[in-house]
């Protein structure tokens, strides 16, 4: 009996591989996509339970979640800890669905500022795949916000709360830019799906499915097209054919048994730290330091975005708890380049909501703030909801230094070698936080914050993992071209956050899944020679 | 559960009761650590931690005979701090949804789905001042 052999191979359930798998369904061909993890159920989400925060299946760290389909990442060189989750819709799962784009003046940074490089594509030709996935996700804000590029379509903002509207007061006191959050979020009904009911901790799962996470916005479109997805199958290497083009890949069912898959396309969507391992571990003769790795970049210039985390006690309580955590409002005041600061690029800063009873005591706790005996239920009552906090997310100079390898001795449960990531954060980020970290002690104190804590750096949180494999016209300096195909394996391709050249200071979900699309739009309109030499 | 059931000695249960109760003590108005929906939640989650818990715990036992030493529980907290670290989280992750420690707050006591929370709309008039300026961002295309 012949041997299968799909036209397109995706690896990767996630926002990319969501949406470039939806996009190529106008083609017609047969598209299967692998999928290490699983469906998840609405009804698992842990605000379905009164024991909501204290659920750790649900944590953003592979390394606390250990589910079967996680495989873990030794960041014990890294101060910030990357996060993600492995099933159908990624990290999309778990986000706080912040949705900005990358500036125009992100894919220009060489250019303007000297500093990192220039993408080989600019924000106009992005432009119709923003529009076109922020339809698929639905996206709340409000148009006219001085800081960005003009949009519409948007679905009504965010309510800020009485949280967001006291930050909002501190803004306007300084005369600094703020704005509602654009947010992956239906706000009014969308597409069946239902409208937000202000739940409060996106960051574990959306039990109403108000949150726009791929497995609900893009996969039941793809699917309905004809695409077929495959889960619980992790994909140990990408295979080669004689004649230098990538063969498919053999991966692991989730019975352990394996399987051979052959392709005529192959797409690797499995985000910046799944992507740059895959690829490493796809050691072939043509490629002995892992495939479409001529450059020697592959897994170099990770970044995972610096974030300053600036807390602010008030008087008063806020209501912090009643709402989506992260979508309130942000700044863009510092976003562009001011050398006058003391680095290049800048920052936006993002309003997070409050946390829940057990959190705001495990970290008062674990700040001292909050005592054992007597003094315990009056320490408690003061700090309790009186808290507003202030993430910058600091632009991310691409760094060779800063990159994903695979560690000697660390294996996922299948035996497959497991990442590495060595970080660390260069001088302009560090001047950049200290920046950011200022500013947003002015922004909490010009809001009537009584006490605001020290700026924490270090040992930040981040599923923000871009520039691994980064896309370019130079096969020197880059692992793909300007549409995605890799310079040295002419039928694979890479679709997701790894082909940033730059990270800009934005969350990257919105710019990686346009990236998505535009990579499958390119592949749809080139498929009569799309083998061919550049 | 029945008492048969919990892990822990009687003797380790009623110390590590005692221990959650210096730690978050009762008032007239709520329970202190150590009540009983509170110590049957946290039992079988410290019990995970049994070798370290019963190691500790054997530096507890003149201490729990003693409600007014607090400078020896202060010394014990230090020289036990996983353990302690451990203690603070299971019994803060169980006191902290108990049905009246989340009314004292002004919270429901109940999952956030399916009700969910009100949020009032916003008056975005807030916004005019930003609204007043010129289009920041740099135009390079």
């Amino acid at each position: 009996m012949a041997e299968d052999v799909v036209d397109v191979l995706i690896v990767g359930a996630g926002a990319a591989g969501a949406a470039v798998a939806f996009s190529l369904t106008d083609t017609r061909m047969r598209i299967l996509c692998l999928e290490q993890g699983d469906w998840v159920k609405s009804i698992d989400y842990p605000t379905n339970f009164r024991d909501w925060e204290s659920r750790s299946n649900f944590s953003g760290s592979p390394n606390v979640r250990k589910a079967a389909a996680d495989y873990p990442i030794n960041d014990t060189a890294s101060p910030v800890k990357p996060v993600n989750f492995n099933g159908v819709g990624g990290g999309t799962i778990l986000w706080m669905a912040h949705f900005p784009r990358l500036h125009p003046s992100d894919f220009r940074m060489k250019t303007l500022d000297g500093v990192g490089e220039d993408w080989p594509i600019s924000y106009a030709e992005l432009e119709p795949y923003f529009t076109e996935n922020d339809r698929m996700m639905g996206v709340a804000g409000l148009s006219g916000d001085p800081a960005v590029p003009a949009k519409t379509g948007l679905l009504p903002p965010v309510p800020l709360g009485k949280l967001g509207e006291t930050v909002a007061g501190g803004f306007n006191e300084l005369g600094w830019h703020w704005w509602p959050s654009e947010s992956a979020i239906a706000t009014i009904p969308y597409e069946g799906r239902g409208e937000c009911l202000n739940l409060g901790p996106c960051a574990s799962g959306c039990a109403q499915g108000a949150k726009a996470s791929a497995d609900i916005t893009y996969w039941p479109e793809a699917i309905r097209g004809g695409v077929e997805l495959r889960t619980r199958c992790r994909v140990r290497e990408v295979t080669m054919r004689d004649d230098g083009m990538a063969d498919g890949v053999i991966y692991y069912d989730e019975h352990g048994i394996e399987h051979r898959q052959r392709a005529e396309i192959v797409i690797i969507a499995c985000n910046g730290i799944g992507t740059p391992r895959l690829m490493l571990n796809s050691k072939s003769t043509a490629f002995p330091d892992g495939i479409a790795n001529s450059s020697g970049l592959v897994g170099k210039n990770l970044m995972l975005h610096a974030m300053a985390v600036t807390q602010g006690i008030f008087p008063e309580r806020l209501q912090g708890w009643q709402g989506p955590i992260g979508c309130s409002l942000w700044s863009k005041e510092f976003y562009e380049t001011d050398l006058s600061r003391g680095f290049a690029r800048g920052y936006t800063m993002e309003i997070l909501r409050g946390n829940g009873p057990v959190a705001a005591a495990q970290m008062g706790m674990a700040m001292g703030a909050l005592p054992w005996g007597e003094g315990h239920h009056e320490a408690f009552r003061n700090m309790y909801d009186r808290s507003a906090a202030i993430c910058a997310v600091c632009d991310d100079l691409p760094e060779e230094t800063n990159c994903v390898t695979l560690d000697p001795d660390l294996k996922d449960s299948n035996g497959i070698p497991a990442p590495r990531i060595n970080y660390r954060l260069g001088e302009n980020s560090l001047a950049m936080l200290k920046h950011a970290g200022d500013r947003s002690r002015e922004v909490l104190e010009a809001a009537g914050a009584v006490f605001v804590a020290p700026t924490v750096t270090d040992g930040v949180s981040s599923g923000h993992v871009m520039g691994t494999t980064r896309m370019g016209s130079d096969p020197a300096r880059s692992v793909t071209n300007p549409w995605g195909r890799c310079h040295d394996v002419k039928n694979l391709f890479i679709a997701d956050s790894s082909l940033f050249v730059t990270a800009g200071g934005v969350n990257p979900t919105s710019t990686l899944q346009a990236l998505a699309l535009y990579v499958a739009d390119n592949i749809k309109a080139r498929l009569a020679n799309l083998f061919d030499d550049d | 559960m029945i008492a048969s059931d919990l892990p822990f000695s009687p003797e380790q249960r009623r110390q590590l009761a005692w221990l959650a109760d210096q730690m978050i003590p009762a008032t007239d108005e709520l329970p202190g650590a150590g009540c009983d929906a509170v110590q049957t939640e946290t039992l079988p989650a410290l019990a995970r931690h049994a070798v370290l818990v019963a190691e500790a715990l054997t530096g507890l036992g003149e201490i729990a005979d003693d409600n007014q030493a607090v400078g020896n529980l202060d010394q014990f907290r230090a020289e036990h701090p996983a353990f302690i670290q451990v203690f603070q989280q299971t019994v803060i992750a169980s006191y902290y949804r108990q049905d009246a420690v989340l009314k004292s707050l002004g919270l429901p006591a109940r999952a956030p789905f399916p009700e969910g929370n009100p949020v009032a709309a916003t008056d975005w008039s807030l916004l005019d001042p930003v609204r007043s300026r010129q289009s920041f961002y740099r135009q390079v295309d």
